[in-house]
């Protein structure tokens, strides 16, 4: 990578093993051909948590994407074009990001041709987002307008429910912007509606986007290369510190029950439409109107009740009780993994020298580097002290 | 944080300090310990500033016999700037030692009298950024015209009165004194604050000033004490001690003499011949005597601080013909229609002396004396004509009058030069009267010499000198010799960085191969600018914010963006950047500049093209977004051909044995750095900056450039198969542009995750077994630098083109580099002291 290119600059290519790229390829689902090398970015330190601090865990989050033609242009570090490097991180995102957060909406703008437009709306159906990323990867034209999609972000989600944590993360290729109209006013209106926007830009740093991202309290980011950009929207998957609500309220669900299939056709209401379709393959009642909704969670078009299931709210449960980062074991006191089992790695690849495993700070149980990362990212619980 | 550096207890108000900052605090102990002068380079935004005053002001401390500390800056934020780091310091001190300490420092500020002035309501319409250069000459007669308005012309100024009346009383408690507190306080007691701060310089500790007025001999005798001094002296220093004793006028100046000084005598007259009339009387015998100055000071010592002139002819009496003020009028008509005369020439003249008619003076023996002494006179007679009307009436006569005093006083080192036209005009008749300085010691020379004679002298008063220039200046050795002075040390520091915030770029070829130059014979060719233009565009598509160009010169510029224009390449530039252009005017560019500014806010992002040796190139700053990328544009040579410039390299090939084409990359280089430094002002700023000319290529033009840049230039040249991405010498526009792209994304990442990529090259930080102590408690990186080493590895990106086997090994056994040559004994060249024979004859 980067870093260890500039760490020999004295070693010749001829030097080096002979990289075989075009081994590394693979086919997708959808017939795309993409670079295996893409996934061999090393993680940077990974984020300490923070215990005990009130977090928005309903989220209604608008990804822009930059949809100009810088986004088509040649890059050396995202190949094949920087948009379909976004659109792939995005949808990445869009995937993980309801697994951490299933009480949370997403929706998808696009900026192009110096306008702004909604390519989803605000819902929890992943399979929606990713099939129209899917479709972007090769409509990029015109010049962007991040004013324009600030202000389409705005509107939309000023519809939302003040307890919603709003958060906008836009992904820009521009290194200037070109509005017509004066951005920072814009800004400051946006700030005003108490929406976050943590800009990460493809190219270069540039003072508004830093400004934007500061003023809003969320955080600017420049994506170095196409792993690096998956980190940085990585880092977006958790719910923040929520300083911005502003009061404690209480807010009404509902937990519906389900319907099994096979009853009569009936009304049946799915995730992010307002139009009922008659079905006979069940759902789930709203426990007020009783009316069916295909999927969860949503919020019910008829009484506007949010609808929940009890699992998915004890699922963000983590967010609030985060498992400690374990402490890197540099001895070798353990051999084995306490989670899988297996010989712990003499030392393992890509990580700090003589690295050996990870402990739980609160029993001393040692883990090797794939069962720490299963345990943060999935489980959130220590096994053998089963707390956070 | 308090820690020691050789013995000496100094008190640093930062919990950390940087290598470096350690670096220049030992060289400085050490020159103020041999009592010598000192040449001490270090970039900008390392904290020169806090570096020097924490340690000399330490040193002050704990050698209470020795002096004063003179720092002079250029201007007046930065005086203001050099007050604050000082208030700094001392509450730093105060915690420290407690509120009650003995040994407090008492530090003031002087800058002329338009910004020290309590009454808001100004007279004149702007305060001047450069201080002393109009403030009119304080008498006792008038003491503080401005400060009443015009109606009250006749009445007396109450702050001045009020300050008068105190006498030597007026004590203030030793504090540090920013200007803004100066003014308050002057307001409270109903002081006038300017000459509060004339009063109170003899007894503070530290006094920051302009730097002219150390160096104008026209001002420096009013301030200019006989005290030690530490004096800091920012970049082009040799410069300004030309301009300070140059003196140029044109035919309207001489046209509007003779009116002034017809003008001049009515007043004054009636107060000589009636001297109980008037002015009081123990005024009228300060006028007399030429010495007319502020009520605190007596007579001798203004004598003594004149550093230009010799004693003795200062003490010589004004000759009889001119204390008579008639006379004196029609001494100055004379001169006046002398050079007029002179002026009316159809052909350049140069000529090191200036032949004077014999027939109008009345005796040519008494010339001289009367040149020398005209200046004293008429500036004691315009000062007092001052009750009648404005100074500035009288500039043109006070301009003449430094002219006579000049060529009377000096023999060596000057050259008149008459051009009747202008060069880019030959058909107009504008008759142009240089009278040319071209040795810049002239004017540094009093102030070296004062402190070798301080010595020998051995006053208790004064104890130690050192003279301390800082700021860009490189090469560090070419400076002693065109100063004419011996330093004991001569070091340059380079700059300790966590990361690599520079990127220098020698682009040599567009991205067709042509090669890019702005040599005479390329720089107008459509390929070389065609691919300029495409630079440009490049640079503006993937810099983001702020891009400054520099030209060569306005003629230059001119025609590039012309065709610019008509080759479309200024309109796909503002499709990404706006653009902005200096002009000549200074309300023009102030007014770009301030657009130039807002569009960076704003997002738009803009360009700035400029002038290499234009004002935005001399003082103002870049930073942070305002300048992402310079680009050089050439080689900013001065024009080779311009008359003064060639009777300056003549004198400098002839006297410092300095070549033509030596002084001439020098200078460019100088230059080029320069604008180079715009960009970066601190350690968290970082910027590209693209030398753009296949010259820079060459290693004699690249070795000029100061350490900080030279130490992120990565040598292709050694080694052809380094890898296009990481070279940055002999560059093409893309590749250049590709490095561009990479530094600007590795630039963004916060500067945390950056310690992971600390800069290879160990030749940057030495670290060694012999860190000093003070570094390791203040939990700063202990990184010592030894000074010899780092010399040498400067040394050796300069010698390993050379040297390729070197390349593995160790550069200090690549090259045994001793250090620069100390320069050589100097001649005196220029004696002052002449006798009277000798002075007819060059007057004459």
């Amino acid at each position: 990578m980067e870093e260890d290119a500039e760490a020999e600059p004295q070693s010749y290519a001829w030097e080096s093993e002979l990289q075989r790229t075009w081994d590394a390829v693979e086919e997708t689902a959808d017939g795309s051909l993409r670079s295996a090398a893409a996934g061999s970015w090393r993680p940077g330190e990974k984020p300490s948590v923070q215990v005990g601090v009130r977090r928005g865990v309903m989220r209604a989050v608008l990804l822009v994407l930059d949809c100009s033609r810088h986004a088509a242009e040649h890059d050396v570090e995202m190949k094949p074009s920087r948009l379909s490097v976004m659109c792939d991180a995005a949808s990445d995102f869009a995937g993980r990001f309801f697994e951490q957060n299933p009480v949370s909406t997403l929706a998808v703008l696009v900026t192009r041709r110096e306008k702004a437009e909604a390519l989803t709306q605000l819902s929890c159906n992943v399979r929606q987002h990713q099939q129209a990323l899917r479709a972007l990867a090769a409509c990029a034209i015109g010049d962007a307008s991040l004013q324009n999609a600030l202000e389409l972000a705005r509107d939309t989600l000023s519809s939302v429910a003040s307890f919603v944590s709003r958060e906008v993360p836009p992904l820009v290729c521009l290194p200037s912007s070109r509005d017509a109209g004066d951005l920072l006013a814009s800004l400051s209106s946006i700030a005003a509606s108490r929406v976050r926007c943590s800009v990460i830009s493809l190219l270069a740093e540039v003072c508004i986007y830093r400004r934007i991202a500061r003023e809003t309290g969320g955080e600017y980011g420049v994506a170095l290369s196409q792993p690096h950009l998956r980190e940085l929207l990585l880092r977006l998957l958790p719910p923040r510190p929520d300083k911005l609500a502003p009061t404690n309220s209480l807010v009404k669900v509902g937990f519906p029950s389900r319907v099994p299939p096979g009853g009569a056709p009936a009304l049946t209401y799915s995730a992010g439409s307002s139009k009922p379709e008659v079905r006979a393959d069940g759902g789930f009642a709203c426990p007020q109107c009783g009316v069916l909704h295909a999927e969860l969670p949503t919020e019910c078009p008829v009484c506007a009740l949010k609808l929940l299931s009890a699992t998915d709210l004890s699922k963000t449960y983590h967010h609030l009780f985060p498992l400690p980062l374990f402490k890197q074991q540099l001895g070798p006191p353990a051999a084995l993994c306490f989670g899988c089992g297996e010989a712990l790695p003499a030392a393992a690849r890509n990580a700090a020298p003589a690295t050996h495993g990870f402990t739980c700070g609160a029993c001393g149980a040692a883990f090797c580097e794939h069962c720490d990362a299963l345990l943060h990212e999935s489980l959130h619980a220590c096994p053998s002290c089963e707390g956070p | 944080m308090r820690f020691q550096v050789e013995e000496l207890e100094v008190q640093f108000p930062y919990p950390r300090i940087y290598p470096e900052q350690y670096a220049y605090m030992v060289e400085l102990k050490r020159s103020l310990d041999a009592r010598g002068h000192s040449m001490l380079e270090m970039p900008t935004g390392t904290g020169k500033t806090i570096t020097l005053l924490s340690l000399i002001t330490s040193y002050q401390r704990a050698h209470p016999a020795m002096g004063k500390l003179l720092y002079c800056t250029r201007t007046i934020p930065e005086m203001e700037k050099v007050l604050e780091e000082l208030k700094v310091l001392e509450a730093h001190r105060d915690e420290l030692f407690g509120q009650d300490r003995k040994d407090k420092l008492f530090a003031v500020g002087l800058t002329s009298r338009r910004n020290l002035r309590v009454p808001p309501k100004a007279l004149s319409p702007q305060p001047s950024a450069l201080g002393p250069a109009l403030s009119p000459r304080p008498v006792g007669a008038r003491p503080c015209l401005d400060c009443s308005s015009a109606e009250q012309v006749r009445e007396l100024c109450s702050y001045y009165e009020a300050l008068e009346a105190q006498g030597s009383d007026a004590a203030l408690p030793a504090a540090v004194y920013t200007l803004e507190e100066l003014k308050e306080l002057g307001r409270g007691k109903g002081w006038c604050p300017y000459f509060l701060a004339r009063h109170v310089i003899s007894f503070a500790n530290v006094v920051v000033y302009n730097y002219q007025y150390l160096l104008d001999p026209k001002i420096s005798q009013l301030v200019s004490r006989s005290m030690q001094r530490e004096c800091v002296v920012a970049h082009n220093i040799d410069n300004i001690c030309i301009e300070v004793m140059s003196i140029n006028f044109r035919m309207p100046t001489l046209e509007a003499s003779p009116d002034t000084s017809e003008t001049l005598p009515t007043p004054f007259l009636d107060s000589v011949r009636s001297p109980r009339g008037g002015a009081p009387p123990h005024r009228y015998q300060r006028l007399v005597h030429g010495l007319a100055n502020s009520g605190a000071l007596n007579a001798s010592d203004e004598l003594a601080a004149n550093p230009l002139l010799p004693q003795d002819i200062l003490l010589q009496a004004v000759p009889g013909n001119l204390r008579r003020a008639d006379s004196f009028v029609l001494f100055l008509k004379r001169l006046v229609a002398h050079l007029k005369k002179r002026l009316q020439t159809e052909e350049v003249e140069e000529s090191s002396r200036l032949a004077l008619p014999a027939t109008p003076p009345p005796a040519p023996r008494r010339t001289a004396r009367l040149l020398r002494a005209s200046r004293t006179s008429s500036q004691s007679r315009s000062t007092l004509s001052l009750q009648v009307t404005d100074v500035s009436d009288f500039n043109p006569l006070l301009l003449v009058g430094d002219f006579a005093t000049l060529l009377a006083t000096y023999r060596q080192g000057f050259c008149i030069i008459i051009e009747p036209y202008d060069e880019r005009s030959p058909a107009l008749p504008d008759p142009l009267f240089q009278f040319c300085c071209n040795d810049a010691s002239i004017a540094m020379k009093p102030v070296f010499e004062r402190f070798q004679s301080v010595l020998s002298g051995a006053l208790s008063l004064l104890t130690n000198d050192s003279l301390v220039t800082t700021g860009t200046l490189s090469p560090i050795d070419m400076y002693p010799k065109i100063l004419g002075f011996e330093p004991r040390a001569v070091h340059s520091f380079a700059m300790s960085f966590s990361r690599d915030i520079i990127l220098p770029l020698v682009v040599t070829r567009g991205a067709d191969q042509a090669p890019l130059s702005s040599k005479f014979d390329l720089r107008s060719e459509p390929t070389t600018v065609r691919n300029y233009g495409k630079l440009l565009l490049d640079i503006a598509a993937t810099v983001p914010d702020g891009v400054v160009a520099f030209f060569t010169s306005y003629s230059y510029m001119q025609q590039v963006v012309r065709e610019w224009h008509a080759l479309g390449i200024l309109k796909r530039v503002l499709e990404h950047k706006l653009v902005f252009i200096e002009t000549t005017d200074v309300l023009e560019t102030t007014m770009a500049l301030e657009n130039f500014k807002r569009a960076c806010d704003c997002g738009r992002g803009a360009v700035f093209l400029s002038i290499a040796r234009g004002k935005v190139a001399e003082g103002v700053d870049f930073d942070r977004h305002y300048g992402r990328a310079v680009l050089l544009l050439g080689v900013p040579f001065q024009y080779t051909l311009g008359r003064v410039l060639r009777a300056r390299l003549e004198f400098l090939r002839d006297t410092c044995a300095i070549d033509e084409a030596d002084f001439l990359t020098f200078d460019a280089i100088r230059q080029a750095a320069q604008c180079a430094g715009r960009v970066i002002r601190g350690k968290t700023d970082y910027g590209i900056v693209v030398f753009a000319d296949k010259r820079y290529n060459r290693a004699d033009k690249r070795d000029k450039l100061p350490g900080w840049i030279r130490q992120f230039i990565t040598d292709g040249s050694l080694d052809p198969l380094l890898r296009p991405r990481l070279r940055s010498l002999n560059l093409s526009s893309d590749l250049a542009m590709h490095r561009a792209r990479q530094f600007l994304r590795k630039m963004a990442q916060p500067a945390t995750t950056a310690r992971s990529v600390p800069s290879p090259r160990p030749r940057e930080t030495w670290g060694g077994p012999d860190a000093p102590r003070a570094i390791t408690c203040a939990q700063a990186e202990t990184v010592s630098l030894d000074f010899e080493q780092l010399r040498r590895s400067n040394a050796y990106v300069a010698s390993a083109a050379t040297a390729t086997a070197a390349i593995t090994s160790h550069p200090l056994q690549a090259t045994g580099q001793q250090l620069p040559d100390q320069p050589a004994d100097q001649p005196e060249r220029f004696a002052v002291e002449m006798d009277e024979a000798e002075a007819m004859e060059i007057a004459v």
